[in-house]
């Protein structure tokens, strides 16, 4: 054998060996190859877990207390606030660049750019802090009570791809305990019972185990995309967007169908944040995400529903709570207002929802009633960025009050002063005309003829109107109709376009004088005057063909009405003429098509209509022909 | 027999002259409706000169089979000068334009005829969101006097319109006069200066002891404005005339020119 031969086998063995190696051990954390959907493994790793789930939600840390961590940027500090006996336990400064987790005795965050750090719960001092490792970036982290767990990834240009790992450090010490790195992404993990569960590659879920770092097992999706873990006294949990999965034994089918699977079918303006999406690392910090999220539980064991058959939608200064009973959709139960600032973070404590503000205050809402328990401020001078909560199980004392009739607090959502939130008006505009009560008319036309709101609002609020179809608002209609600009009153009319478009849908002939005098009035605007147009053309009251016929000849030649928008109108006019008028005005409609001096759209929108009237016709016309 | 003569030379003139008239309003007419804007505007003038009912008809029949923003105003300047209660209800149509400058237009034909049919719609005009539109309004009820208009003139200048306040002057009664005294402070004094300049300017307005009110009122306003009216005043006082108030006001502009 050559000296190359020799080499060459040599190779060959170490090949040969190291895929034995290999495959004499299958459970390497996040393995391509490690067997996913395997119901043995999934079920004795889950084993341990059962006595855990079975609890009543309680707090993390080993006092009981329900403790709030509030971190504000400028200084960056952590002030922790215990909500039972209302008072600041401590304050620390600190480069916080990520969430605070809760442990037993101590909380954990990222100091810093590269730093993890341990504090004690009960003094705030601190324990330790790590580097994290070069050039990683941070995921998430979470603790199982004693130790901290967090998830990095690093995008490798010579490979083209993004690796991760999963880091155990001591909690009292901050020493490594293991390490295990993948070559596949891997998402934000939480931590329960001695096992920890990563989302993996998008699509799967691995089983940890918190002592070793070895994977028990995997889960995997046939059907969506995996984005987060959580656990709950409901159990391990994770999902995408379109719902919540119980790890359990069901699991392994890796569909919707076969897993214990839960869905809240809200409304579709609700954006779906179950959890927030381990994979994205800005996630690890506090974000607009906290603010606009979906709250809720799982109730623990048996069938998948949520606690007390509720889920709540925080967004920014709003909070409203579906009820989830049944399989239909969601019914808003109530909505809350807090009326001065944002709420920066948010939490369900099973009892309670909790709110952290801006300025640092902690508003307590009794989840099933909406009434609002407490309204603390916590004496926070600087600006609170983000709050982490240990008060799972925290229950208000009741404030004995009833609870706020819901008509009236979403008009008080539509009627905020605060502009940035459209779509939240929006939604409780539609909310609010889902309510049965007469009144809801008379409060959406109060919307629409209100102080000024945003164009979409407004809209909304109009096509509600338009869509309850209400004969019995008919005088309110018309009383809204009657109403003209002046400027020496400095009077206005009021959402003349909604309510045209109201009494057309309806067919009022009542209406057609205050529609008529709205058609001839310049301070109508244009997007008015086009529905004016149209409720006159769908109620057909013959009087108004002397207006069109007016409108159409003033304005046929002005320049103005070359424009888009005004061209609609005329568009219109000349629509209405040919439904509801007669040879006349036919005759009319061929001059003003023929006349050079019409302007050019208008002239070819004529020659159109015309043909198509005509094409219209001419069956009718043979029918007649042969009738006679 | 002089006088026949004339007459029978006036009817031999003014046979041919008729039927020349009649011939050109067909062939102004005809313009108003060619190709050519510019011809069509000078149609439109001319037939508005002729203040014949042929002439009227031939610029109402423009109007109502519509034209460009150009010649619609000088079809409507035009009708003006016919002063015709038939064409109230027309021009009212298009006293409501989307143009301003032809509801101006229109209004400025409808001021023009002394109708009082033509109040209600330039009233109206008081409350139109454009100022140009309430200014000529507001003017043409001044220039009438127009007591009507009063109120309206009234909540204009309260809502800070200075085009109103001239106007208002023109036709305000004692009791405005002193409500006007109650907005000193809240709107311009430019607005206070003019309706009271104008009130002082009115043969009619008093008594002395009234206007002796205002001219002190007057004294009391800063600017330039204030200071012509008190000049205006005294200039429109004959010298015969012997007024406290006019020596109130010579008083007042002495101390303001030191």
């Amino acid at each position: 054998m050559t000296k190359s031969c020799y080499k060459r086998h040599g190779a060959l063995a170490l090949l040969i060996s190291a895929s034995l190696s290999l495959s004499a051990c299958p459970k390497r954390a996040f393995s391509p190859s490690f067997p996913d959907n395997r119901a043995d493994e999934l079920t004795s790793a889950l084993a341990e877990l059962k006595t855990e789930s079975s609890r009543a939600p309680h707090p993390t840390n080993a006092n009981g207390r329900p403790l709030v961590f509030f971190v504000t940027a400028a200084p960056s500090q952590i002030i922790c606030y215990d909500l039972g006996s209302a008072k600041i336990v401590w304050s620390v400064k600190s480069e916080i660049s990520s969430r605070v987790v809760v442990g037993n005795q101590q909380i954990f965050y990222r100091s810093g750019k590269n730093q993890v750090a341990g504090r004690s719960i009960l003094d705030g001092q601190k324990l330790w802090s790590k580097p994290l490792p070069e050039e990683q970036r941070l995921l998430g982290l979470t603790t199982d009570g004693e130790h901290l767990y967090y998830a990095t990834e690093v995008f490798k240009r010579s490979a083209g791809r993004i690796y991760g790992q999963l880091i155990s450090l001591d909690g009292e010490s901050g020493s490594n305990r293991w390490h295990r790195p993948s070559s596949g992404r891997i998402g934000a993990p939480a931590a329960r019972g001695g096992l920890l569960f990563v989302p993996l590659r998008s699509q799967s879920v691995a089983v940890i185990s918190a002592k070793t770092g070895d994977e028990l097992a995997r889960v995997r999706s046939k059907e969506e995309t995996l984005l987060w873990a959580r656990t709950d006294t409901g159990g391990v949990l994770f999902g995408g967007t379109s719902g919540i999965y119980r790890l359990d034994k069901n699991a392994v089918s890796g569909t919707q169908k076969g897993s214990s699977f839960l869905s809240a079918k809200l409304p579709k303006s609700v954006r779906p944040v179950y959890w927030w999406n381990g994979y994205n690392a800005a996630l690890s910090g506090y974000t607009a995400y906290d603010r606009n999220r979906l709250l809720w539980r799982i109730s623990p064991g048996g069938t998948m529903t949520f606690r007390d058959d509720m889920i709540f939608v925080h967004n920014y200064r709003f909070v409203f709570a579906f009820s989830t009973k049944g399989d239909k959709e969601t019914t808003l139960q109530w909505a809350y207002t807090y009326p001065r600032e944002d709420a920066v973070a948010s939490t369900y404590t099973g009892a309670a929802v909790v709110l952290a503000t801006a300025h640092g205050h902690l508003a307590v809402i009794d989840a099933k009633s909406g009434i609002q328990g407490a309204d603390v401020d916590v004496g926070i001078k600087d600006k609170v960025i983000g709050a982490t909560f240990d008060i799972a199980g925290y229950a208000p004392a009741s404030s004995g009050g009833s609870p706020r009739n819901l008509r009236d607090s979403l008009k008080e959502v539509v009627f905020d002063p605060d502009r940035r939130f459209g779509s939240v008006k929006i939604f409780a505009i539609e909310q609010l005309a889902q309510l049965r009560s007469k009144s809801v008319t008379t409060d959406l036309v109060n919307i629409v003829t209100g102080p000024k709101l945003d164009k979409a609002v407004y809209q909304r609020a109009g096509d509600m109107i338009v869509e309850r179809h209400d004969k019995a608002a008919l005088p309110l209609y018309l009383k809204t109709l009657d109403r003209t600009y002046s400027f020496v009153d400095g009077k206005e009319a009021a959402a003349v376009g909604v309510m045209a478009r109201a009494v057309g849908d309806l067919k009022a002939k009542e209406a057609t004088k205050s529609l008529l005098a709205h058609l001839r009035d310049n301070e109508t605007p244009l997007e008015a005057v086009v529905e004016v147009v149209k409720a006159l053309s769908a109620i057909g009251d013959k009087r108004a063909v002397k207006a069109f016929r007016d409108y159409l000849l003033t304005y046929r030649c002005d320049p103005r009405f070359a424009e888009p928008r005004a061209q609609s109108v005329l568009n219109h006019v000349a629509e209405a003429l040919l439904r509801l008028g007669n040879e006349d005005e036919r005759q009319l409609l061929v001059f003003v098509q023929n006349d050079v001096h019409s302007i050019a759209p208008l002239r070819a929108y004529i020659a159109k209509a015309l043909r198509e009237f005509e094409r219209r016709q001419a069956p009718d016309a043979l029918r007649k022909g042969q009738a006679s | 027999m002089r006088r026949w003569l004339l007459i029978a030379g006036f009817s031999l003139v003014a046979g041919p002259a008729l039927a020349q008239m009649s011939g050109n309003v067909d062939r102004l007419k005809a313009d108003l409706h060619g190709e050519n804007l510019d011809r069509a505007v000078a149609a439109a003038s001319a037939l508005g000169s002729l203040k014949t009912p042929p002439a009227r008809d031939a610029l109402v029949g423009a109007l109502q089979l519509g034209c460009p923003p150009k010649l619609l105003t000088a079809l409507l300047e035009a009708l003006g000068q016919h002063k015709s209660d038939d064409t109230i209800p027309l021009l009212k149509l298009f006293a409501h334009n989307r143009t301003p400058e032809i509801r101006v237009a229109a209004l400025q034909a409808l001021g023009r005829n002394e109708s009082p049919q033509t109040v209600g719609p330039l009233i109206d005009a008081l409350g139109d969101s454009n100022p140009m539109v309430r200014a000529s309004a507001a003017r043409m009820l001044g220039d009438r006097q127009e007591k009507r208009a009063e109120s309206a003139l009234f909540m204009l200048v309260k809502r800070k319109d200075v085009s109103a306040a001239a106007p208002l002057g023109k036709v305000a009664g004692v009791e405005t006069a002193k409500n006007l005294g109650e907005l000193i402070g809240e709107v311009p004094d430019r607005a206070i200066a003019l309706a009271y300049g104008e009130m002082l300017k009115r043969k009619e307005f008093g008594p002395d002891p009234l206007r002796m009110q205002i001219v002190k009122a007057l004294g009391k306003l800063p600017g330039s404005d204030a200071t012509t009216a008190l000049v205006e005043y005294i200039a429109s006082v004959p010298p015969k005339d012997i007024r406290l108030s006019k020596k109130m006001a010579e008083r007042l502009l002495a101390g303001r020119q030191k």
